[in-house]
């Protein structure tokens, strides 16, 4: 099966600026995936990119097996902008009748039927709409068009938390229905958690973790013990952060590899453990596997 | 796209309609006013008759001035639609960050601007037109009216030659062009059109003192102090000068001491001109210049034009990334 979202060394510059460097991914279909990363990883950048916003500075991306730009894949991915941006003088029918003029795989019935389950009245003016409203909207028109791929950058960022619950709600049942992949992005990660089998964890720049949540979990350990012996952790062992307290040290280690010293206590990682251990390390090669 | 683009700009093209229809009432209502002037205060029986109409034409520009300038002020109608059309048309959508939404359906970019441009194109170039016709007819009064000698409202002077014929439509063309060019390069509505006006300004300008060189004048050279050949034709003219018995062009006419003794003053005029050799010289573009005029500046327009909205289409297609 091909990846529906594929980057080979991609990079792009703002000015002397890498804003994402190195990106090597191949993201499988068919689930929801969390692109998780702090404010200015680069996930943004990464989105843009594959929705054809943007123009790589080096390597490439491929979406469903082609470029971004190329006609028909613009037409079979939908994209949802971090700020919603929907046209403020148009009321939510135009918006929806916008839908169908610009997109030839329109689904007019189902775009109804959302706006029907949301609640939202066909005659106001989006510039009206609350915040909630405008995600439910600007998401209805993503997933009208029909997309065999939705990108969603940080769709609930600025949402109350029962808009977040509603939004992610309707999110999960589209995704049900018709198997949608999904490529989500946010800053915090309970709403990954919540929602994504698969993650993809973005810091300074660069991608530092790309895999399915299971897999990363039971790749990961969390090591406590004390710290005069925690050196003798690193040298078998790849250490992905280390904690120090005043004599005891915490270390997130990966790898599969027995730790049988007694003098040390090992469990299972968090998922927001283990994406705070990763965002908060500073240098990148220190975690290459 | 057509339909989206239509939408979008419905209440910029409803608002500009309501505009132009206020023109077009203004001007019914003058040229109704000067119609009546021409025909009451015998002017137009006195051109019609071929006799000295001065005095009668002068009172009529005297009354009239005021709402004959005035229209001077549509010379600004296809710069206002550069700015007010052209520099929003791209920049509005990338402040607002529709651009993210609207590039992202199905259709991509190139369609989208492709259905706002031609839409916006044609909607300036109506106007434009529409006003044009307006103002062509709404002179007809007017262009029998000829001051002597000055050919105020000649087909040639600029007052005149930037309404009529096709140059209007190119002038909002290049004007609109700029307007969508600048949008895509600042990227902000309010630079764009500041740069609308900076742009497009100093270029008309340019043109217009390029204009009398389209094609080298004509000289006209007459006894002095008697009326031109031509007055009264509509010509342009660029120069009018005094030249001597050399031929050189003099600002000074000197009375010999010959002629100082003559007792009437007809007398003493005919001999310093005959004294002195003296010739009035008119330099002039004839009137049947007007549409190859029209042509060759329309054709400098529309090739800017061009370049401007390549450079734009360029920009935003595959630079705006």
């Amino acid at each position: 099966m091909t990846p529906v979202l594929e980057a080979e060394g991609l990079g792009r510059r703002y000015g002397r600026q890498w804003a994402l460097r190195d990106c090597t991914l191949a993201l499988p279909g068919g689930q929801v995936i969390g692109l998780v990363g702090p404010n200015g990883a680069g996930k943004t950048t990464l989105l843009s990119l594959a929705v054809g916003l943007l123009r790589p500075t080096e390597g490439e991306v491929r979406v469903l097996g082609r470029r971004p730009r190329s006609p028909g894949t613009v037409a079979e991915v939908g994209f949802v902008a971090q700020d919603k941006p929907l046209y403020r003088n148009l009321t939510v029918a135009e918006t929806l009748r916008m839908g169908a003029w610009l997109n030839p795989g329109w689904d007019a019935p189902g775009a109804r039927d959302r706006i029907t389950r949301i609640g939202l009245p066909m005659d106001q003016k989006v510039g009206k709409l609350s915040g909630g409203q405008r995600s439910q909207l600007a998401l209805t028109v993503a997933l009208s068009k029909r997309p065999k791929l939705l990108l969603l950058d940080e769709p609930v960022a600025d949402l109350d938390p029962i808009a977040r619950r509603d939004f992610l709600r309707t999110l999960m049942s589209e995704v049900a229905e018709s198997g949608v992949t999904v490529v989500l992005s946010s800053h915090l990660l309970a709403d990954v958690e919540k929602t994504c089998e698969f993650l993809v964890l973005l810091a300074t720049s660069h991608v530092q973790l790309a895999d399915d949540t299971e897999t990363l979990l039971s790749q990961h350990r969390m090591v406590t013990g004390p710290r005069a012996d925690a050196q003798s952790l690193f040298s078998a062992h790849t250490v992905v952060q280390a904690d120090y307290a005043e004599r005891q040290a915490t270390l997130l280690v990966r790898g599969r590899a027995p730790i049988n010293d007694p003098m040390w206590t090992v469990r299972p990682v968090s998922l927001e453990e283990l994406a705070l251990a990763y965002m908060s390390t500073s240098l990148p090669q220190e975690v290459a596997a | 796209m057509i339909r989206l683009a239509w939408r979008l700009a419905r209440p910029n093209l409803v608002s500009s309609a309501v505009l132009l229809a206020v023109v077009v009432g203004y001007a019914v209502l003058t040229n109704r006013a000067m119609t009546a002037q021409l025909r009451d205060s015998g002017l137009d029986a006195c051109i019609a008759s071929g006799g000295d109409c001065d005095l009668l034409a002068q009172a009529f520009s005297d009354r009239f001035n005021l709402i004959i300038n005035s229209f001077g002020l549509l010379n600004l109608a296809p710069m206002l639609l550069g700015v007010f059309w052209g520099g929003p048309l791209v920049a509005r959508e990338l402040e607002q960050g529709t651009h993210r939404l609207v590039w992202t359906q199905s259709h991509g970019r190139g369609r989208w601007l492709a259905a706002r441009l031609g839409l916006y194109l044609a909607g300036a170039v109506a106007v434009t037109a529409i006003m044009t016709e307006v103002m062509t007819w709404w002179f007809k009064p007017l262009e029998r009216v000829q001051v002597e000698g000055d050919a105020a409202f000649g087909r040639l002077n600029s007052d005149v030659f930037d309404f009529r014929g096709i140059v209007p439509l190119a002038y909002t063309v290049f004007a609109f062009a700029v307007g969508v060019a600048a949008g895509a390069l600042f990227k902000r509505t309010i630079p764009a059109m500041v740069a609308t006006l900076a742009i497009y300004l100093p270029v008309k300008i340019g043109v217009l003192l390029l204009r009398e060189r389209f094609q080298p004048p004509l000289t006209e050279t007459y006894p002095f102090g008697t009326t031109s050949p031509r007055a009264g034709k509509g010509d342009w003219r660029i120069a009018h000068e005094v030249i001597d018995k050399a031929g050189t062009v003099t600002n000074r006419v000197s009375v010999p001491a010959v002629c100082r003794t003559l007792p009437d003053e007809a007398a003493m005029r005919a001999c310093v001109t005959e004294q002195g050799g003296y010739r009035f010289v008119d330099t002039y573009q004839p009137v049947g210049r007007f549409w190859t005029f029209q042509l060759i500046e329309s054709g400098i327009f529309v090739g800017l034009s061009a370049a401007v909205l390549a450079l734009a289409v360029w920009w935003v297609v595959r630079k705006l990334a």
